[in-house]
This record gives C-alpha cells, sequence and structure tokens, in this order.
C-alpha cells in the first residue's frame, strides 16, 4: 500500500487487480435498481482510476477498501444523478427486465449459485441491505467502516445487518 | 428488568456482527430461554457460513463474468447509447430534410431525390415512433408525385442541375450527412463494445445489410432484440440518408461553383 501511494504501478497494479472484481460484485448489486442500472464495470473503472489519480490522499488511518467503497459509492451516485433523465428515457423506451431474464450468463449464475448462502442473500435481501451484509461478512468491514462507506449513520447499518439476519434466518428455517 | 426477545435478538446480533462478547444479561438470558438460545446458535451459524462461502460467491461471480461475452447488448448503456443515436440521427433526418425543401421551393423542380420506396421504407422501420415525424416530413414535402428511381447514381442524375441559389444549405447538408456517418461509426465502436465492433468488422467488407448483422447478434445473445431492433433502426435511417441523397453530383455542384 505504501508502495502505491509512493506511484509504484506494480503495486498499483496489483491493487487494482485484486479490487476490481470486488468494486464490480459490490456495484451491480448497489446499482441495480430500476433506472439507477449503470454498468457496474464502467464505474467500478472509474472509481479505481479516481482513487489511483488521489492516491497521496489516502490516509493509513483507514483501510484502503472503506477508502476506495467510499470513492466508488460516490463515483456511483454522481453517475446516477447525471444520467437521471437520460435512463428514465432508455427504460421507458425499452424493458429493463428483459435484461436478466433468461440470459445465459444469469442461468449460469442461478445454478452454480443455488447452494451459496449469498446467492439466497442477493435474492431475499434489498440492494441496501446485501451491501451491508457484503461489506461486514465478505469485506470484513466494521459497522463504522461500513456507515462511512454507505454515508449513514452506525445505528442504521446495524439496523440493516438485523434486519437481513432475521430475512435469512427465516429463509434457512423454511429450507 | 425483563428484555423483550426482539431485544434480546437485537443485542446477539449485534454481539455477533461486530465480534465481541454478549452483555451479561444476554448472557444470562441464554441460560433460561430455550428460544433464544437456538438465535443464537443459527444466529452464530450463520455468521459462519456468510464468512466461509464469501470467497466461493466472489470467485462464481467472477466466473459467470468471465463466462458472459463482453456484451453490453442487453444493458441499460447498451439500450441508452442506440436510443441516444437513433434519437441524433432522427433529428439530423429532420434537419437535413429542411434544406431539400428549401431547395424545391426555390427551384420549383419535383423531388426527385427522395423516392417513394425509401419514403416507405422510413416509415416501416419507425415503429418506435422516433423517427415517424421525419417520414411524415418526407411523405408530405413534395406535392408532386414522387418519382421511384433505384440506385443512388440514378437518384443523382435527377438533381435538377439549375440549382444556384442554395449552395450553403448543400454544404452544411453535405456536413450534417458526414456528420451522421460520423456519429454512427464512433458510437458503434466505442459505446457497442467489443463484440460489435468484431460483427461489424466481419461484414463491413461484404457491405452486409442490417438483418445479416442483427442474424449473427441474435447468435450472440439471445437477450438482445429489443436493442437490436432499435439497430435496426439505426441502420436503415442511416442507409436511407446515405443513399437517398446526391452527394456526389452536390459535391460536384459545389466545388465547380454551380
Amino acid at each position: 500500500m505504501r508502495l502505491a501511494v509512493q506511484g509504484c504501478n506494480d503495486s498499483i497494479s496489483r491493487l487494482a487487480e485484486y479490487f476490481r472484481p470486488r468494486l464490480i460484485h459490490l456495484l451491480r448489486r448497489r446499482l441495480s435498481s430500476d433506472w439507477q442500472r449503470l454498468d457496474a464495470e464502467d464505474v467500478a473503472q472509474v472509481a479505481l482510476s479516481k482513487a489511483f489519480q488521489h492516491i497521496e490522499k489516502y490516509n493509513f488511518q483507514y483501510k484502503f477498501s472503506t477508502w476506495l467503497y467510499t470513492i466508488a459509492f460516490r463515483v456511483a451516485q454522481d453517475q446516477v444523478r447525471q444520467n437521471r433523465r437520460w435512463w428514465s428515457f432508455a427504460t421507458f423506451v425499452s424493458d429493463p427486465a428483459s435484461e436478466k431474464r433468461d440470459s445465459p450468463g444469469r442461468q449460469v449464475e442461478l445454478r452454480d449459485s443455488a447452494e451459496n448462502i449469498w446467492a439466497v442473500a442477493q435474492r431475499l435481501l434489498t440492494s441496501d441491505q446485501y451491501t451491508a451484509l457484503w461489506l461486514r461478512y465478505g469485506e470484513d468491514l466494521s459497522v463504522a467502516e461500513i456507515a462511512r462507506v454507505m454515508s449513514r449513520r452506525p445505528g442504521g447499518i446495524r439496523v440493516l445487518l438485523h434486519r437481513s439476519r432475521l430475512a435469512l434466518l427465516e429463509q434457512l428455517e423454511r429450507k | 428488568m425483563s428484555r423483550s426477545v426482539k431485544q434480546l435478538e437485537q443485542a446477539i446480533g449485534e454481539a455477533i456482527d461486530e465480534a465481541r462478547e454478549l452483555p451479561e444479561w444476554v448472557n444470562s438470558e441464554l441460560g433460561v430461554n430455550q428460544s433464544i438460545r437456538d438465535f443464537h446458535d443459527r444466529s452464530n451459524k450463520l455468521a459462519f457460513l456468510l464468512r466461509q462461502e464469501a470467497s466461493d460467491w466472489l470467485k462464481s461471480c467472477r466466473s459467470v463474468d468471465a463466462v458472459k461475452p463482453r456484451s453490453d447488448f442487453g444493458s441499460t448503456r447498451y439500450r441508452f447509447a442506440t436510443v441516444i443515436m437513433v434519437a441524433t440521427c432522427a433529428s439530423l433526418l429532420a434537419i437535413a430534410l429542411i434544406p431539400v425543401n428549401i431547395s424545391q421551393y426555390l427551384t420549383g423542380e419535383p423531388d426527385r431525390a427522395v423516392s417513394k420506396g425509401d419514403a416507405d421504407q422510413l416509415g416501416s422501420v419507425s415503429t418506435g415512433g422516433h423517427i415517424q415525424g421525419a417520414a411524415d416530413l418526407v411523405n408530405n414535402s413534395s406535392t408532386h408525385e414522387l418519382v421511384a428511381v433505384d440506385t443512388p447514381s440514378e437518384r443523382a442524375q435527377t438533381l435538377p442541375s439549375s440549382i444556384e441559389d442554395p449552395q450553403l444549405i448543400f454544404l452544411a447538408f453535405e456536413s450534417t450527412l458526414n456528420a451522421i456517418e460520423l456519429i454512427n461509426s464512433t458510437l458503434a465502436d466505442r459505446v457497442m463494445g467489443d463484440p460489435l465492433d468484431r460483427v461489424v468488422h466481419q461484414h463491413a467488407g461484404s457491405k452486409a445489410d442490417a438483418e445479416n448483422l442483427a442474424v449473427d447478434l441474435e447468435a450472440t445473445d439471445s437477450t438482445t432484440e429489443k436493442s437490436l431492433e432499435l439497430l435496426r433502426e439505426l441502420k436503415r435511417t442511416s442507409d436511407f440518408l446515405a443513399q437517398s441523397f446526391p452527394r456526389r453530383t452536390l459535391r460536384s455542384s459545389v466545388d465547380s461553383g454551380f
């Protein structure tokens, strides 16, 4: 991390390689609602490039992932805001639901991940709940760090995690 | 003071989420309340499962991404880009038709630049309604009977040679056509991504039409039907524009100062 801050290209590439799929995964779920369905890969790419352009501003007091995810979420919000009118126009013209339906990739995704608890979470939870849960258990961020990334209060994150847990436990019990 | 089950569950959940010890009052309740003990156990198992399966889940998401072609045909980005392209072309078409009408007015010649067949074709592809107005404009622009001509060169020959006044209008008109072609090719390359780019290049040499292009794209991804429909509209609109107007004749007329 220190090498990356000092401008080491190799370190920056490794960081990007490690965080890119994580960012895409997180953003894809985060941006999945209605007209906000931006391209997660584009947003991840913009977030990474912004982060590395301003890497000298990174504060070692915090985890790098917290800093990066905070940037990514703000980039996503900016993009949503900028494109709001155009997206609503685009989704008016064509049916967004067709995107996921019957997609071969989606079918593979569903089949392969049938047994995974995260697949259940993805299906069951809201975008915010899933994001908070993933940041806690997938990325191992603390509640305070998640609150910073999601621009919420820690109490709100605790509530999101608790509701996620209740929903998942209920679903597991049904199985 | 007795606590509600909800409060106990919340306290257990928070302790697990924040990886800290259970409060004493919760511990004491665990010893006597079976349902709370169950909840504690199940919550612990869930937290364990979530941690254990996170890396597999991420890997499976990555492998799905790898299997899935980098196709944005079904994504909003693609739909957005296509809609913008169609809307832009439709607007340019409408603008481009204005000088044609002006030239007809100035010269008093019948409209031979736009054939009836092309006008019908334009009308038939405007299912989305984006360019219906432009098609109507074409149909209504001439009070004369439209004469069907087959090729662009024939159309070029039919241009009245006595045009003298609207030189600047024709220059602007030619620029408009160039802009349409530029927008078409740039957006196809940049926005639609690699798969479309590849297919477009495969067919570029053989002058494939929109239908051939569509067949290949449909084979690539079955979810692209709506996007392909928009693409067909775009291609037909731009083909119509490129073929319907006698660019060469206009160019030579402009170069020779009419």
